[in-house]
């Protein structure tokens, strides 16, 4: 929305320029994530509305507590938290390339690029671990075997949710890896040094941010509250 | 073409051949000019004459189901020539009278209201009221239109599947409409509805994102907010009305796509079916859907309002040749009205189980959202007084836009106290409400900025007395038609019923339906020869001579008579002036792009 | 992902592209974010381990307080420093923030209706198929009421 800038500046609302000095493009992206932010709140709140009409639900203590590899180990949250670490370690690498292609670096921003990608991947294995193991554990739309905190016996709304919201931002993330395959390519060809300026890596460094961010808020949803 | 008319008419076109950004000579093929357009005014016509075939389709709708509504007891076999086993010895099926005021609604409200009227408009003026070559971004442009275009071909096909189309209301609810067992409706055609409408929502997504970024990026040297006219404003808080609600409709559709096919509860509870059978659903609520379908429900509304205040804003006052009364106010208004419409859309559930003492604030909020409605009310009507008032056509949509808002805004206010929408709600009460504040004010508001644009999108005219005719016709068919109902709600008589006769309370009105069956036919009819006025002014309307035919300030007017790609041919002209300078100083109107005379106040 | 050709209109944002005035984002402040951020992670992933179980009944509210006033501070620095709102120009901070002030309302209302039907079901619910309600017998039919 736009605020009748009363600025010293008048002249910047003035037509002819950019009042937020910013591209179009980048523009159109920050108010894509805010569209997008309203489609994610719109999931997350309809799960904490479910939870207020209900009496209990499933301690995420009990329900996230393995780890690939290590078999019956009860170790709560680990695996999760190892998961927002590798989520938060790709947004930096892509700070880092939005940096580098700012100082016109391209073999640096192909660099951090890449590794961003790996980072991704890295997320989606994860997440694919997590949602095959809950599946052998019987869990699925429409089937919860966890019982509540209470002993009571639970709603499938539980699972619903974490699929669903989980599966929605796992589209999210696949997308983004796929995007930011299409950006590497456009870097090693070169694309952006023709065009004077690494903007494009920007926008999706923008897109990716988002996706960690809607995880963070996924991540205190699920797994902590 | 009249080029020379501009330049030699000095209007602000410099002659820096060094600037000028004349387009690379692309010759167009078929494809790319009339299919496949990235240009902004013919990505307008394509969602017009889209929109316009699905006025048609949707009030033929209406037509069949008032023919039930109003005759009753009467068989017309040439319902069954038409629609076959829905309309078995000439009298419509009741599964199918659910199915047509379904997609009546869904096709009005979404296909043309939203995407016929913003579309069409926002497309059409923004670039060229702004100062602009195009859109920000012409390539999403042409995805939003092919978006859109790809969702009527799902809803149409819903309207052929063996089960019929969606029958559940517009609105869709649950239970009805995620269990496919409970009516024939919400089986495929329920599917189809909710494909079409998921993409609907990308191609509204596509299209605000490119209107605000172009009013915001991409006005003229000069044009400052404060400058631009006032259609500008409301397309532009139109788009960002949508593109923070729209989301939300995504996320409710997607949970109920999943009830009906993954086997989740996000809106089921507590189901026994009719058979006895107990469904092993639980721990969802109804309720979930209707609060996320409204958070969109309500914005949807003024998305389809906000167009049209704008356009009437401006016909008001080029017609009047008077400046638009309070403007800031305007403005105010519009910005107020924007996040009001976020805050009230639970006045659509006061009976539905949703708790009363949250629907006390909800009333309060709607109550509120009266004020700066009521603003602009009062601003149009000084708009007129005492104006030089030129009655054309689209004056005519103008001003009947003013008079349906203020009686169908009226009786909102009735609904918006919950204690009264105990008995009013889901009443006919409703149904004319809504009709004459958004439905017949809305398309007076697309009709007046058709009949005002035309010369600019065909450089001809539209018949002017087939012009006034539509007017006449479908100002007082429409009165007719939805004032009465206001009494039949008041008895008591529910929507979407197809057959009223077995309740003493409300049976009376055998009479008065059929008037207004009658009434409906004649002005479905006259919009039929509105559309033939449309496309045969295309080819045969009186040609535009002028540049400026309605002696109008604004940059759109200083292009030549047929724009073409790039708009302006040579450079784009600057905005010294806000877009009302009418009647000052002695003269009849002062262009945006004229600068200030030395002792002359700026707005 | 190309961008459409630049027709004379955007010059300025073309340039805002890459000139960000005074922009001071370094490698050092990119990785000092990072393990704030991480850290608040670990804090939280404890927490809810160890802590949010144990803590008496009275100070349980404790627990969704710390979890997202937790989430909000990670949330703000990857806004403002990982997608650089922070050196945005003032208006364009705001265009994006105070939309999200539509969330406030939209999260009680929801959230209040949600505890209201749970309410309901146990208060008013007669239902044997329905796991919340708490009334085991029908009310008897009221004086005076129609059959």
């Amino acid at each position: 929305m736009a605020t009748v800038a009363v600025s010293k500046d008048q002249s910047v609302w003035g037509g002819g320029k950019s009042p937020y000095a910013l591209s179009y493009g980048k523009l159109m992206m920050w108010f894509f994530l805010m569209s997008d932010a309203f489609t994610f709140g719109a999931l997350l709140i309809s799960l904490w509305t479910t939870r207020f009409s209900v009496s209990s639900w499933p301690d995420p203590n009990q329900v996230f507590k393995t780890f690939p590899l290590m078999g019956e180990a009860d170790l709560p949250l680990v695996f999760v938290s190892l998961m927002t670490f590798i989520l938060i370690l790709s947004s930096v690498t892509m700070v880092l390339a939005v940096q580098a292609g700012h100082n016109m670096d391209k073999k640096g921003a192909a660099k951090w690029m890449i590794f961003t990608i790996i980072g991704g991947l890295c997320f989606l294995s994860c997440q694919a671990w997590e949602w095959t193991h809950l599946f052998h554990e019987g869990a699925w739309w429409g089937r919860n075997p966890f019982p509540n905190r209470d002993g009571s016996l639970p709603t499938t709304a539980f699972t619903n949710y974490f699929f669903t919201v989980t599966g929605f931002h796992g589209f999210h993330v696949f997308s983004g890896v796929v995007i930011n395959c299409v950006i590497l390519a456009n870097i090693l060809g070169g694309t952006y040094e023709r065009r004077g300026h690494y903007e494009m890596i920007e926008k999706v460094g923008l897109y990716w941010h988002f996706v960690d961010l809607v995880w963070v808020f996924v991540f205190t949803c699920y797994y902590l509250l | 073409m009249s080029n020379e008319v501009i330049l030699e008419g000095g209007q602000a076109v410099s002659a820096h051949h060094g600037e000028v950004h004349e387009h690379h000579e692309h010759h167009d093929t078929f494809i790319t000019k009339y299919v496949f357009s990235q240009d902004h005014k013919m990505i307008s016509k394509q969602f017009l004459i889209t929109g316009m075939f699905w006025g048609i389709v949707g009030g033929l709708f209406s037509v069949i189901f008032r023919l039930q509504l109003g005759y009753p007891d009467t068989h017309f076999p040439f319902l069954e020539t038409l629609l076959g086993h829905w309309a078995p010895d000439g009298k419509l099926n009741p599964e199918f009278y659910y199915a047509l005021v379904t997609m009546h609604g869904t096709v009005l409200v979404f296909f043309v209201l939203t995407a016929g009227l913003s579309g069409t408009f926002a497309n059409f003026l923004i670039p060229l009221q702004v100062g602009a070559r195009d859109m920000a971004s012409p390539f999403m442009n042409m995805l939003s239109y092919w978006f859109f275009f790809l969702a009527s071909v799902v809803m149409f096909a819903s309207l052929f599947v063996q089960t019929g189309p969606a029958s559940g209301g517009w609105t869709t609810y649950p239970p009805l409409s995620a269990l496919g067992g409970a009516s024939d409706g919400s089986k495929a055609g329920m599917d189809l509805w909710l494909i079409a409408m998921a993409l609907f929502v990308v191609s509204q997504l596509l299209a605000g994102l490119n209107y605000i970024s172009t009013v915001l990026n991409m006005r003229t040297k000069g044009l400052s907010m404060t400058k631009l006219p006032l259609t500008v404003w409301a397309l532009f808080f139109t788009a960002v009305l949508g593109v923070l609600s729209f989301p939300v409709l995504l996320s409710g559709f997607i949970l109920l796509l999943f009830d009906r096919h993954m086997g989740t509860s996000f809106y089921l509870s507590n189901i026994t079916l009719a058979s006895g059978q107990v469904l092993p659903n639980e721990g969802g609520s109804a309720i979930l859907y209707q609060h996320l379908f409204w958070f969109l429900g309500h914005p949807e509304v003024y998305i389809i309002l906000l167009p049209a205040m704008g356009m009437a804003s401006e016909i008001l006052s080029i017609n009047s040749r008077k400046p638009i009364f309070g403007y800031m106010a305007m403005v105010g208004s519009l910005f107020a009205i924007c996040i009001l419409a976020f805050l009230v859309w639970a006045h659509h559930m006061f009976v539905t189980g949703l708790n009363p003492f949250l629907g006390s604030f909800f009333v309060l909020l709607t109550l509120l959202i009266a004020i700066p409605s009521a603003i602009k009310v009062f601003n149009w009507l000084t708009t007129l007084w005492r104006g030089n008032i030129r009655f054309t056509p689209a004056m005519m949509f103008a001003i009947g836009f003013v008079s349906l808002f203020i009686s169908g805004g009226l009786t909102g206010i009735f609904l918006g106290n919950s204690a009264l929408d105990l008995h009013l709600h889901d009443t006919m009460f409703v149904v004319a409400h809504f009709h004459i504040v958004m439905g017949v004010a809305s398309f007076f508001g697309m009709f007046a900025g058709i009949y005002h644009w035309y010369p600019k999108m065909y450089g001809r005219y539209l018949n002017n007395t087939l012009g006034y005719i539509h007017f006449w016709v479908t100002m007082i068919g429409a009165y007719c038609i939805f004032w009465p109902m206001h009494y039949e709600g008041l008895a008591g008589m529910p929507r979407r019923y197809p057959d009223v006769s077995n309740w003493h309370s409300f049976n009376m009105f055998g009479g008065l339906n059929e008037f207004i069956s009658a009434v409906a036919l004649v002005v479905f009819s006259v919009q039929l020869l509105f559309i033939f006025n449309f496309f045969y002014s295309i080819f045969k309307g009186r040609k535009v001579r002028t540049q400026n035919p309605w002696h109008a300030t604004t940059l759109e007017w200083t292009t030549p008579i047929r724009p073409g790609h790039g708009n302006w041919p040579g450079e784009i002209p600057e905005v010294h002036r806000w877009a009302y300078d009418y009647s000052k100083d002695g003269r009849d109107f002062i262009p945006q792009t004229e600068p200030l005379g030395d002792h002359e106040s700026g707005h | 992902m190309s961008e459409a050709p630049s027709h004379g209109h955007d010059a300025a944002g073309h340039d805002a592209g890459h000139g960000h005035q005074g922009t001071t984002m370094t490698t050092k402040r990119i990785w000092t974010v990072f393990w704030i951020l991480l850290g608040i992670t670990l804090v939280e992933v404890v927490w809810g381990m160890k802590v949010s179980h144990t803590i008496p009944h009275q100070y349980e509210w404790l627990n969704p307080v710390f979890f997202l006033s937790m989430t909000f501070v990670k949330a703000g620095y990857i806004v403002a420093e990982f997608m650089h709102l922070r050196y945005e120009v003032t208006a364009m901070i705001r265009s994006v923030l105070i939309p999200l002030l539509l969330f406030i309302w939209f999260v009680l209302a929801f959230c209040f209706d949600g505890a209201s039907w749970l309410h309901l079901r146990q208060a008013y619910s007669y239902n044997p198929n329905d796991k919340q309600a708490t009334q085991t017998e029908q009310p008897a039919p009221a004086e005076g009421t129609l059959k």
